[in-house]
């Protein structure tokens, strides 16, 4: 519902239109501090935790994460107003009729990680990377968000690398938000949460399948 | 080679490993605590080679390891566990520290690609043991067998294409330690190894 301050629309709008996602470095993508207000925050903070929600570990991330989809009526009101707000910057970012928005719940806790990858490894239908970061404990060490910048490797396989390098990190603020462009070069983590704990709900803009 | 576990400890492994479809143990114990600290000096007396590429893995290797007692005592492990005769393809030394990891595209990139059945040995000569750092096994993107990180342990499983593996990140919890893995690889030999015939008459000049 667009409107009733679930996010600052102006913001976000204005922050798209400069920002020239697709021309960032090391590759696309975007970071809008303030996007969600505090108190916006902190509400969706207690939906997350009323979420069913569960411990994931597999090979590149160990996290707790909320069910897909979302259900509690704060956060599925949250995303369709995100969505709303972001649709016009994004589809002229992505030149694309971008599909729906679809986050999900995150808590890093202390030990949490997740590995470098690139959104696009495995999922082609995801077309722009959301992120908004909901709470980040006083005594937070870790948990941010690591860009790679990356030397291509043989051209049989567009994920792969000659070289990878750290390309700077983005601190998981409360009220941040960051887009983030989907493809084999777009490779990123979540650095270790070696102290404390923050909460995120992250998705994408994902393209409908055709039938 | 002393500090190897002897042939009556490994029988129940290898019956195990005969009913399985795809076969995995991990026999702990495998190599004394002797064993364990004699191979990881020897293994520190040359450098690692730091490896980073972000997308694949993060830690020091030694390749084509060349450890001329224990390697063959492993051949003769792993030949005994799987009942066949098995020659070495090739071995290296993983060490993995906190932050450390190796991801299933690593696996792809650095395992022996040969025709027909592979074995996979792990040996964990770290200093000590720990309930991080495991080794997964995985087939059609879920993991089948996990085995821990366990000090003196030997891991044994039959590697088909379609098997893939990653050593689990290591988190802030592991602290100072360091994992110090030995991986080698078996196949049958392309030649099959006979018997000699009954009756053996050498020539000799002179």
């Amino acid at each position: 519902m667009p409107g009733d301050g679930w996010v600052d629309e102006d913001r976000i709008g204005k922050a798209l239109l400069a920002s020239r996602l697709r021309r960032s470095k090391p590759f696309g993508h975007v970071v809008i501090d303030e996007a969600v207000p505090p108190d916006t925050c902190q509400r969706l903070v207690e939906a997350v935790a009323e979420e069913p929600a569960g411990r994931m570990v597999d090979e590149i991330y160990e996290l707790l994460a909320t069910e897909e989809p979302l259900s509690h009526p704060d956060l599925l009101a949250f995303q369709q107003a995100l969505e709303a707000a972001l649709r016009p910057g994004v589809e002229a970012a992505i030149e694309a009729t971008a599909g729906p928005l679809q986050l999900r719940g995150y808590r890093f806790a202390e030990g949490h990680y997740l590995l470098p990858h690139a959104d696009a490894d495995g999922d082609a239908q995801r077309q722009l990377g959301v992120v908004v970061y909901l709470a980040a404990s006083d005594d937070l060490v870790g948990g941010d968000l690591e860009l790679f910048d990356t030397v291509p490797g043989p051209p049989v396989d567009p994920f792969d690398f000659a070289r990878t390098m750290s390309a700077g990190a983005i601190a998981a603020r409360p009220g941040r938000l960051v887009l983030l462009d989907v493809g084999p070069k777009c490779l990123h983590q979540v650095r270790e949460v070696e102290r404390g704990s923050r909460v995120s709900l992250s998705g994408w803009f994902r393209r409908e399948e055709t039938a | 080679m002393k500090g190897l576990v002897d042939q009556m400890h490994l029988q129940p492994h290898r019956e195990v490993f005969s009913q399985m479809s795809l076969g995995a143990v991990v026999i702990q114990k495998a190599l004394s605590p002797d064993a364990v600290s004699t191979a990881r000096e020897r293994l520190e007396q040359d450098s690692f080679t730091p490896i980073f590429l972000a997308h694949r893995g993060r830690y020091a290797v030694r390749r084509h390891l060349d450890a001329p007692e224990l390697l063959p005592a492993l051949r003769r492990l792993a030949s005994f566990v799987v009942d066949d005769r098995l020659s070495l393809l090739d071995a290296c030394c993983l060490r993995l520290q906190r932050g450390d990891y190796a991801l299933r595209r690593d696996d792809l990139a650095t395992r022996p690609h040969v025709d027909g059945r592979v074995y996979e040995l792990t040996a964990d000569v770290s200093q000590g043991s720990s309930g991080e750092a495991q080794v997964v096994y995985t087939r059609g993107g879920s993991s089948f067998f996990v085995a821990p990180q366990l000090s003196g342990s030997v891991t044994i499983v039959e590697r088909h294409a379609s098997v893939e593996r990653y050593d689990r990140y290591l988190n802030h919890a592991m602290r100072d330690r360091r994992v110090h893995r030995i991986r080698a690889w078996f196949a049958r030999p392309n030649v099959e190894e006979t018997e000699p015939p009954p009756f053996v008459h050498t020539r000799t000049q002179g």
